[in-house]
């Protein structure tokens, strides 16, 4: 139930400006995917606003709350770290457990817990010395010395090897107290309560069976449940996740990327994924950020982002095989518009391109990219409302499902098509390629920016 | 559990393609079988003992001993012109050869009983446990002959070989004096140490023999080239010769030790003779008793001293690590200003030697009144050790902090915890391995620390720690204040004790590796 804002946020380490003035707002329950390349500055804008790294200007608000001066530990996020971050000494259950504990267990709990465990502890040292003292009165000085030393070193050894014993003792002493204590059966129904969040992850998550085990015991994609369990107990406000497929296999990348999406929209945390893997981004966010040198270039849905791309940064990022960019001036042609280019002379036709031409009108003897996906080009099948050049196959790349063509247009002008299935063509061969005009985009090469 | 029989050797060194399994015995008794160095170094161990230990016997007779504090210039013979070394040194050189020879013989012999045993390459369990078993007895059978033929008359084996060197013995050729009882004492530990020693050396001759032939089988088969053969020979070079390494090692780390026991476990007498270990146990029981207990030697007792000492080290270690820990943790996580000058500040206290300090330190304790009851003498050296101390601790954990991973502490801020509470739960749980080894350095320092302490406290004072209990062996009525040898090493191997069960039992935490499993 929180949406973020960043507003005007920027973050400079020293001379390196990681995040420069972004202004980014997520929607309650959404999953938002920053995406970029590495080094762009999305994991620093995460920390930033998990408040584990300050702001050099500008504000951040979750749920409307200004928190860009609160400690980590009153946002009420949970985050799932590129290293998962698992604590080695715990086992799995507390490790869930530990956000929850910090959370619910009061103070005073806490203190009362500490206090019988001293008390605990004080027994079973004046156990010693009782022991002792007798068997120093029985048999001598010497006696003494040995079973005081000889037992306190055991009990110390006993309680650094089996760290059981030590939670033992202080049970033992808290389900007694429990009685008599509301306090101390308040903080053991906590437990309960605890208990049973974590049995609810683990059992969504399908590692109850790895409950009582190290993380140092747990396979790769182990360790990111865990991690991603750790974050759900907790129920928080924002999710924030910093590439936590990275480390996995391919085959285990794809389902835990389907199970994260189901997870989320089952639990309707607002979520905020960073990658810089495109395919994620596209199949996992209701949204996209893309970023490249600490500032976010487009922001909008994976169909948007795809399909209507802002920058020629988002261009070319986004798709595989990248997008072809043909560099060529616009004249007036014949018929309309012409982009001209080495050897390459591109008929841009007024009635396909609608309004496009208006905008392109305006760039008449001037520079303008031409962006065009791979698999939108069409080559031999003669298609209509597209402009056609001649190409020679280069390379020829099948991938399965998919065969990536090379080909050289004009003066040593390199374009990459991408058919269906198996295509008959080879290397050498000359073939006619068709533009559709209305996958053609249109960049100014100064800016960056999108013309049409 | 029922295809154990049928698996194939393997030897780590070696390298075959299957796993090897070992007979449940060991594992039960928790030896980690699966790594056959364990038997290798066992068996190292107990064989340059026992290798020493017959080249002692051949010494012990005719020359005078020198070792590190102990002098044993007095020779058993007088008149040492009269048995001069040139015949023991033949005598030496025999043993070695005849040593030499049995061995190779051994070898011979368990090749050939393997490559009978293991049919078509592949060594069962029952084959292997066969081999071992046949081996042993070879071997027991070619050490008894040996035996015989050079241990004393007191031998119980008083065989005709025996005999002859009971012969020769009466015509002064051969001499091992022995008491029965040393004998009887010797008898039983070395059988033992042998057999096991034994067991061990057939275990792993078997287990290299068998893969290796394994492997030439392999290379038979996939008919590969030579180079194949000379580099697992070059793999089995590289074995022994760590091994070889190791033990010689060995030699200078354990000898002084277990020379040390030997003359704990002497009496004066014996000593005086330069019969080592004559009746061990009685003497065991006497003279640690003797050290132990007895009270009073100038107001100091063992019993004051180790409790002195075990307030010292534990004082030094907790306050030391207490101090240090929070600094060490702000060097380690924390920008501050002027941080690289206090860094260097800490570790130029490191560059002085001790000692250059003492006499400034004495002047600044006694001018604070460190020094005028014995109480506060005591309280004046810990808190000197401490001193000496923090330097040390609060590098090595801001080294061991550096290690830890800061995301595990900033998980546990967004986990709800405040700073010192991720430094509580999670950075000093996770740095315990580190502490209890820097705190064991401490203590270990305090423990053995001798001249702070005689400057201090002095000896033969209720508040004398251990070090300075050397002063009590002394025989004060022999004109030159001789010591108990006997005494002083008995005194030396309880010092060492405590230092000794520390490092074991917490070898477990100090090899840990803290942080494992905890970042992909
Ligand atoms: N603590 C720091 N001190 C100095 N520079 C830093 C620090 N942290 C990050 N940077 C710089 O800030 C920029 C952004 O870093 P950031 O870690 O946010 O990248 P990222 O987008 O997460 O990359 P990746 O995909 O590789 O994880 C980088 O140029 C990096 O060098
Ligand atoms: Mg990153």
């Amino acid at each position: 139930m929180a949406e973020v804002k960043f507003e005007n946020v920027t973050k400079a380490f020293g001379e390196t400006v990681a995040v420069r003035d972004l202004n980014l707002e997520i929607h309650d329950k959404e999953f938002l995917v920053l995406v970029g390349p590495s080094g762009c500055g999305k994991t620093t804008t995460l920390r930033m606003l998990a408040g584990l790294e300050d702001t050099t200007q500008g504000r951040i608000y979750i749920d409307g709350k200004d928190v860009t001066y609160l400690p980590p530990k009153d946002r009420d996020i949970a985050m799932v770290f590129q290293s998962y971050a698992l604590y080695p000494h715990m086992n799995v259950y507390n490790n869930m457990a530990f956000g929850l504990r910090n959370r619910l267990v009061s103070t005073s709990m806490k203190q009362l817990r500490a206090g019988v465990t001293l008390i605990m502890w004080f027994i079973v040292i004046a156990l010693i010395t009782a022991i002792s003292q007798i068997s120093g009165y029985i048999f001598g000085q010497a006696f003494y010395s040995m079973m005081m030393f000889g037992g306190i070193g055991a009990f110390f050894l006993a309680l650094g090897l089996y760290p059981d014993f030590r939670m033992a003792l202080t049970w033992k002493g808290m389900i007694f107290l429990s009685k008599y204590s509301q306090l101390a059966h308040e903080y053991i129904e906590i437990e309960k309560t605890i208990e049973d969040r974590v049995n609810w992850a683990a059992e969504i998550l399908e590692i109850p069976e790895l409950l009582n085990r190290k993380p140092r015991q747990l396979s790769g994609g182990q360790r990111q449940r865990v991690a991603l369990g750790r974050a759900m107990v907790r129920q928080p406000k924002v999710f924030l996740m910093d590439e936590p497929l990275s480390n996995l296999d391919a085959k285990l990348r794809n389902s835990m990327r389907a199970e994260l999406a189901t997870l989320q929209s089952k639990l309707e945390i607002t979520t905020v994924y960073v990658t810089h893997d495109q395919v994620e981004a596209m199949t996992l966010g209701h949204r996209i950020a893309v970023m490249n040198k600490g500032v976010i270039e487009q922001i909008g849905t994976p169909d948007e982002v795809y399909s209507k791309p802002e920058t020629l940064f988002v261009a070319g990022f986004i798709g595989t095989p990248t997008m072809n960019f043909i560099k060529g001036k616009v004249e007036a042609g014949t018929k309309g518009l012409e982009l001209v280019s080495l050897g390459i002379n591109l008929h841009l036709s007024k009635e396909e391109l609608g309004e496009k031409f208006t905008r392109l009108q305006h760039y008449e003897g001037k520079e303008v990219i031409l962006g065009i996906r791979p698999e939108n080009i069409k080559i031999d099948t003669q298609i209509k409302f597209a402009a056609s050049l001649p190409g020679t196959v280069t390379f020829v790349e099948p991938i399965g499902s998919v065969t990536n063509l090379f080909f050289e247009i004009g003066i040593g002008q390199k374009i990459t098509v991408s058919v269906e299935g198996y295509h008959k063509i080879a290397r050498g061969d000359s073939s006619t390629l068709f533009f559709p005009y209305e996958m053609m985009h249109f960049f100014d090469p100064t800016s960056g920016k999108r013309i049409a | 559990m029922a295809s154990i029989g049928e698996k194939k050797i393997e030897h780590p060194s070696l390298g075959s393609a299957e796993q090897i399994e070992l007979p449940e015995v060991l594992r039960s008794l928790g030896i980690n079988v699966e790594h056959t160095s364990f038997m290798v170094t066992v068996f190292t161990a107990i064989s340059v003992f026992w290798a020493f230990w017959k080249f002692e016997n051949l010494l012990w007779n005719r020359v005078s001993y020198r070792i590190g504090l102990w002098v044993f210039s007095r020779p058993y013979y007088e008149d040492v012109e009269k048995y001069p070394t040139g015949p023991y040194m033949q005598e030496m050189i025999t043993t070695l050869v005849l040593m030499s020879i049995l061995i190779l013989a051994y070898s011979i012999f368990s090749t050939i009983l393997i490559t009978i045993l293991s049919k078509k390459g592949t060594a069962t369990r029952k084959s292997y446990l066969a081999l071992t078993g046949i081996s042993f007895l070879v071997f027991l059978m070619a050490w008894w002959a040996e035996q015989s033929f050079w241990v004393s008359p007191n031998n119980w084996f008083r065989t005709e070989l025996g005999q002859l060197s009971n012969e020769y013995w009466k015509a002064g050729i051969i001499s091992l004096p022995m008491s029965g009882d040393k004998a009887f004492f010797l008898f039983i530990v070395f059988r033992f140490a042998e057999v096991f020693a034994l067991l061990a050396l057939s275990y792993n001759l078997a287990v290299d023999l068998v893969a290796y032939r394994n492997y030439r089988k392999e290379l038979k088969e996939k008919t590969i080239a030579r180079e194949t053969a000379v580099w697992t020979f070059q793999r089995i070079l590289r074995y022994v010769l760590f091994y070889t390494v190791m033990l010689l090692f060995l030699v200078f780390t354990l000898f002084p030790v277990i020379y040390t026991f030997l003359v704990s476990v002497s009496s004066e007498a014996g000593l005086r003779n330069q019969n080592l270990a004559d009746h061990p146990i009685k003497n065991f029981v006497l003279n640690y008793s003797s050290v132990i207990f007895t009270r009073e030697r100038g107001g100091a007792s063992f019993q004051t001293a180790f409790r002195n000492s075990i307030f010292l080290g534990v004082g030094t270690a907790i306050g030391g690590l207490s101090i240090s820990l929070p600094a060490a943790y702000a060097i380690a996580r924390f920008r501050f200003s002027n941080k690289k000058p206090i860094e260097f500040l800490i570790l130029a206290t490191q560059m002085f030697p001790g000692i250059i300090l003492l006499i400034p330190q004495f002047l600044i304790w006694r001018e604070l009144g460190l020094l005028s009851t014995e109480n506060r003498r005591l309280y004046g050296t810990l808190l000197a050790y401490f001193a000496g101390s923090v330097a040390y601790t609060v590098w090595m954990m801001k080294g061991y902090f550096e290690t830890i991973p800061r995301d595990l502490e900033e998980a546990a801020l967004i986990d709800g915890s405040s700073n010192f509470g991720a430094f509580l739960r999670i950075s000093l749980p996770l740095a315990a391995p580190g502490m209890v080894a820097v705190g064991i350095f401490t203590f270990l320092g305090a423990w053995n620390e001798f001249a702070l302490a005689q400057i201090f406290i002095g000896e033969n004072k209720p508040t004398s720690p251990l070090p300075l209990l050397f002063y009590s062996y002394q025989d004060t009525s022999a004109p030159d204040n001789k010591p108990f040898f006997q005494l002083l090493a008995a005194y030396s191997m309880l010092v060492a004790l405590p230092i000794i069960i520390l490092f074991l039992s917490l070898q477990r935490l100090l090899a840990r590796g803290a942080t494992a499993g905890g970042v992909k």
